[in-house]
């Protein structure tokens, strides 16, 4: 009740945020040099032309009433049309999300293990060898940059060791499966087809290890610092010394209190996640969202990127908001 | 009586960057069954070291020598199951700053379960745990026992910190600074609390820096300066028949409030602000109103007064005393400088009133800007009236000398002072502009005793001609009575008394001021001879 | 003056993580200032004989598909990559600083405003925001190093504005303002330099991060345009090599790319260990 109530507290001041959110992302485009419409039009267009477009676009309106049916249209899931491939942008989101959405949780998931798990052994070996390797190897993922991590992963496991497969497609050309979630690895198993499903994973691997390794390193480095201030808080140190049992002492003691900060960092690291797809994509040829993004960008189709911003900023306030109520379950001193 | 605890020159030496301090040298102590004995010192003589080491709980880099044996036994080797045992089973510590010491994430039930899980398991956790917090005096246990620390109070805090090492009935409890933060009637009351746990065999160790009240509790004191043990014995004989002179000094800087001030003669001069009818409500969010801080509080203050604004914390007096200096808006009520309401300047207006008005802050370290040195930091209010650098100058070096600071002293970074320095320094630049009306806001609670004595001797030569007018907010009744001409008291926003020194002191009227009269601090008196 | 004064001897106690990442940052400084004079090849010079040939003699990282030297392609990038992330830093900061002052000193409604205002920016993944601008904007040296400083200011600004909220409670800050501080004394005398300690710690972690902003808009070709010698367009134009088995042109320049980022990360992160032990 009281969680539901915060929730629900939660995102009522999440509206102020999404209307400003809006209004960046419709405000963006139009900020830029010169007329959206002569980006559209192809360059021997007449006056005549142009004033037809600028009509067909609803450009001729005031700004305002631009912006509300914009909005209105948002609300009810109609992101427009493209411009350059006419395309219904709401239908191609609604393909193209599961495939990136699938890399970001295996990822984040993979990352949030090896962190947690990296962070509390490094931080119980202060200064010695574990603490020292992974130290190094979050220095290492924080400053390799994750679309040449990913090139480096191709050249040495597909064209070096042939272990990988080549980096195009979520499964082996020959095997179909009928799409039900958009979640590859679900709809090989609604599908009952193994060899499907073990291509898909073959597939994810390469993708997911590149996105992961570079968000872990953050991660990392918090787990470890917040460990170690639990473990030199006083508290922590005065439950030693009323000589309570080692196990106890890290589970109850260190482990909780290291976890209360992890769902804000996550969030923050969820956003960089975000941005890293697009890349990783591009690097990949994964078809999601990122790649159908880029594509906008590279010719300036804006209607798409309108609703990529306004998708990914939406996404990212949400994980924020989810992390704010994990992190209000875990720690008792925040103000529910 | 049966030795519990023996420590025999034990030395502790923490190795830093620039070289090895030697937190202990050669320390030997013990404790008996029964006795209640407590550690002295001041901040940064190693008191806290001796706790530490006996519980294996030195600072990692720390080296250590010496023995401590319990019951006979060697208790520097243990390590693993046996160590574990040790720690709560047979040596219990409370920490100091309870609330800092219990885990925030768990419930003090819980804490408390966990306690008996390691040492004594066994039966109805949750009703043991009610009958521990009961038996430390903590109110309604069955209800804070879901509760988190967060959700307790200081004094409560400390009482299931108690609890929480009494869980394994230690042979020996040590308390390391068990009354920091508290206030003179909670500190009264937690430490008979300690001082209690000296039954059935178990010794109780109490480290503190306030002498006046372990000498009300202890059966023995050791006193120990820069980590050696320069006193040690009864206490009676300690604190009435001192033999090291740093134990003297500490007794000496005991205020004691019985003691009366050398009255001067009392001149007063014009008026220089007059409050009236002063109200202060801080605005709670969402512009709930809470409790008004202050409310119809009406002062005069003239040329030549000394003022004591005494009272409880959260009592209003801090609130008054920014009131005064104009820092804080009232909601209600005037206050008028030489005749002009400051309540409603503008910051450029205000900021002229600062030269006739300034201030001492409390924390003296604090006080300063850390990146600045003492003459930038004492030249800030000169630049107020003096354009020139030279005679800015000159301004600097006579401030520092007046309050006993070679001008050597003005390339100093804060950091590079002692606490008696900085707060000299503070004065320093309260008085460089020669202001009329000077507010010293607990001028000495952040200082060790010894130097609190030498500030309050400033302080007194100061406010002895008489040539302005001092407000000086304190809760240290002792310090009030000698210093001060007139004390008024602070209860709940209100003056609840005001009146001459020595007729409040002898005299009290409200129940408020004979309270605070009552749980001022002083040391124990001599046993009566037929007691 | 003092303060400075003191500076000196801080720096002979730096860790040993802060002199090795200067080390490489100083290496990479040297690259940048003399790279027309440590290769004999320009970096668009084509040389006609060899086209995507591997390390050889002359051509000692190999050449690129346009037949150009790797290496003094690399060399030049560090010019590039350096300037635009240290000019963009250098805009996040002031501006950061500027805005995260007046918020946090000012108080009531222009923080409350003001820091509405920053939620709303900062409820955009940093990298997607870039891309957007980058692509609206166009890719001018000039708008990059303005939309990546832009995009990198808010975090600067929350951080002055916390530290001097934190700093407004602290008593000297309160015995400043009793001593009759005017505002622009309160805010550059006293705020402003003990509120600037966490930028020096952030300020080097940033600057690897712009430069990594910066290769990751050239991959995707929202950055510094072909032929320009920027080691994320490099990297971008090689991918297309690595599938036939020609993996210097990627290689390389993200090698590049990771030791100036590592020597960033090491200086931000050995300023943040020596913090966290004070």
């Amino acid at each position: 009740m009281r969680v539901a109530a915060y929730v629900l507290k939660r995102l009522l001041l999440l509206i102020p945020v999404l209307i400003g959110v809006s209004l960046i992302a419709f405000f963006l485009i139009r900020l830029l040099p010169g007329d959206p419409v002569l980006l559209i039009v192809p360059e021997t267009a007449t006056e005549a032309d142009i004033a037809a477009a600028r009509e067909r676009l609803g450009l001729d309106q005031p700004i305002l009433t631009q912006y509300l049916s914009y909005v209105g249209g948002a609300l009810t899931g109609d992101f427009g049309t493209s411009i350059t491939t006419n395309r219904s942008i709401s239908a191609d989101l609604a393909q193209r999300i599961p495939l990136t959405l699938e890399l970001l949780i295996y990822s984040m998931a993979v990352a949030l293990v090896l962190a947690v798990i990296g962070g509390v052994a490094a931080a119980r070996h202060w200064h010695k060898l574990p603490d020292k390797v992974l130290r190094f190897a979050a220095l290492f993922g924080n400053s390799v940059p994750e679309f040449w991590l990913g090139l480096m992963l191709i050249l040495l496991f597909y064209q070096g060791l042939h272990v990988a497969p080549p980096p195009s497609g979520r499964v082996d050309m020959d095997l179909a499966v009928p799409t039900h979630t958009g979640f590859i690895l679900i709809d090989t198993l609604i599908a009952g087809n193994g060899k499907a499903f073990l291509s898909a994973l073959h597939h994810l691997m390469l993708p997911v290890a590149t996105l992961a390794i570079t968000v872990t390193a953050p991660l990392l480095r918090s787990v470890r610092a917040s460990a170690l201030e639990v473990l030199a808080s006083d508290n922590y140190r005065c439950a030693a010394a009323h000589g309570l049992a080692p196990r106890v002492l890290r589970q109850r003691y260190l482990m909780r209190q290291t976890l209360t900060r992890l769902p804000a960092l996550s969030a923050i690291v969820f956003g960089n996640l975000l941005g890293g797809s697009v890349l990783i994509e591009y690097v990949f040829s994964w078809q999601g969202l990122g790649q159908w993004a880029l594509r906008g960008m590279q010719v300036r189709d804006y209607p798409v990127i309108q609703a990529f911003v306004l998708v990914a900023a939406t996404t990212y306030v949400l994980i924020f908001l989810l992390a704010d109520v994990i992190q209000a379950a875990l720690d008792p001193r925040v103000k529910m | 009586m049966n030795t519990l605890l023996d420590i025999r020159d034990l030395a502790v030496t923490i190795p830093t960057a620039d070289a090895e301090v030697q937190a202990l040298r050669g320390v030997s102590l013990s404790l008996a069954q029964n006795e209640v004995v407590g550690i002295v010192g001041e901040s940064g003589g190693g008191k806290s070291m001796i706790a530490r080491a006996v519980t294996h709980m030195l600072p990692g880099a720390a080296r250590m020598t010496g023995g401590i044996e319990l019951d006979g036994r060697d208790v520097t080797t243990l390590t693993g199951a046996a160590l574990q045992a040790f720690r709560g089973g047979d040596v219990a510590l409370c920490f100091q700053s309870p609330r800092s010491a219990l885990s925030p994430t768990r419930t003090v039930g819980k804490q408390m379960a966990d306690r008996f899980r390691a040492h004594a398991p066994g039966g109805d956790l949750r009703a043991r745990a009610v009958e521990a917090f009961k038996a430390v005096g903590l109110r309604e246990p069955e209800r804070q026992i879901d509760r988190f620390p967060h959700e307790l109070s200081g004094g409560m805090c400390q009482r299931v910190m108690i609890a929480l090492a009494l869980a394994c009935s230690p042979r020996v409890l040590i308390a390391d600074e068990p009354t920091t933060g508290l206030d003179v009637t909670l500190t009264g009351e937690i430490l008979d609390l300690i001082a209690a746990q000296a039954r059935d065999g178990r010794g109780v160790l109490i480290i503190s820096h306030d002498i006046a009240a372990l000498s009300k509790v202890c059966d023995r004191l050791i006193v120990i300066e820069a980590g050696r043990i320069v006193e040690d014995g009864p206490t009676q004989t300690v604190i009435h028949a001192p033999k090291s002179n740093y134990t003297r000094r500490l007794i000496d800087a005991v205020p004691d409030i019985r003691r009366k001030r050398a009255v001067t003669d009392e001149k007063r001069g014009e008026t220089l602000m007059v409050l009236s009818e002063v109200g202060v409500t801080y605005q709670g969010r969402f512009g709930r109103n809470r409790k008004p801080a202050l409310a119809g509080v009406n002062l005069e203050i003239r040329k030549g007064d000394t003022i004591a604004i005494v009272g409880e914390s959260g009592s209003g007096k801090s609130t008054l005393s920014r009131t005064i200096m104009g820092m804080l808006k009232p909601t209600t009520g005037r206050v008028d400088f030489r005749g002009t309401d400051i309540a409603r300047l503008s910051f450029g207006r205000k900021r002229g009133l600062r030269r006739h008005m300034q201030m001492v802050c409390q924390d003296p370290l604090d006080a300063l800007n850390p990146r600045m040195s003492v003459e930038d930091i004492v030249s800030d209010p000169l630049r107020l009236v003096e354009r020139d650098a030279m005679r800015r100058s000159a301004l600097i070096d006579r401030a520092l000398t007046e309050v006993g600071l070679d001008p050597s002293f003005r390339t100093r970074l804060p950091h590079e002072l002692s606490g008696g320095q900085a707060q000299r320094v503070g004065l320093a630049r309260a008085l460089a502009i020669d202001p009329d009306l000077v507010v010293l806001d607990e001028p000495t609670s952040a200082l060790d005793v010894t130097v609190q004595a030498q500030i309050l001797t400033l302080i007194r030569r100061l406010t002895e001609r008489r040539d302005r007018a001092y407000v000086m907010v304190s809760h240290d009744l002792a310090t009030v009575r000698a210093l001060c001409d007139r004390v008024v008291v602070v209860d709940a926003g209100r003056i609840v008394e005001d009146g001459p020194t020595e007729q409040i002191f002898t005299d009290p009227k409200s129940p408020k001021t004979r309270a605070l009269l009552d749980a001022a601090p002083h040391l124990a008196d001599r046993p009566k001879e037929d007691a | 003056m003092s303060a400075i004064l003191a500076l000196p001897r801080r720096i002979v106690r730096l860790p040993s993580m802060v002199l090795v990442g200067l080390t490489i940052l100083t290496l990479v400084a040297f690259a940048a200032v003399f790279a027309p004079w440590l290769t004999g090849w320009g970096p668009e010079e084509m040389d006609m004989m060899y086209f995507l040939e591997g390390p050889m003699p002359g051509h000692w990282l190999g050449t690129d598909a346009n037949g150009m030297d790797v290496l003094s392609r690399i060399l030049h990038g560090a010019r590039i990559d350096l300037g635009v992330a240290i000019a963009a830093v250098a805009i996040a900061v002031t501006l950061g600083t500027l805005v995260g002052l007046i918020f946090g000193y000012a108080g009531g409604w222009v923080d409350h405003v003001g820091m509405r205002v920053l939620d709303m920016f900062q409820a955009f993944p940093v990298f997607i925001l870039a891309l957007a601008v980058a692509a609206i904007l166009g890719n001018s040296m000039i708008n990059l190093i303005l939309t990546i400083g832009f995009i990198n200011a808010p975090p600067y600004a929350r951080l002055i504005r916390a530290e001097v909220l934190s700093l407004r409670n602290r008593t000297f800050v309160e015995a400043a303002e009793a001593a009759g501080n005017s505002h622009i004394s309160m805010l550059f005398r006293h705020l402003l330099p003990n509120a600037l300690t966490p930028i020096l710690v952030i300020a080097p972690l940033n600057c690897g991060w712009a430069i990594l902003m910066l290769a990751s808009l050239s991959f995707v070709g929202l950055g510094v345009p072909v032929p320009g010698a920027e080691w994320g367009a490099m990297i971008s134009a090689g991918a297309a090599d690595i599938v036939g088995g020609r993996w210097w042109t990627a290689t390389f320049p993200g090698i590049a790319l990771f030791i100036t980022v590592l020597g960033f990360n090491l200086v931000g992160e050995g300023l943040q260990e020596q913090g966290v032990k004070r």
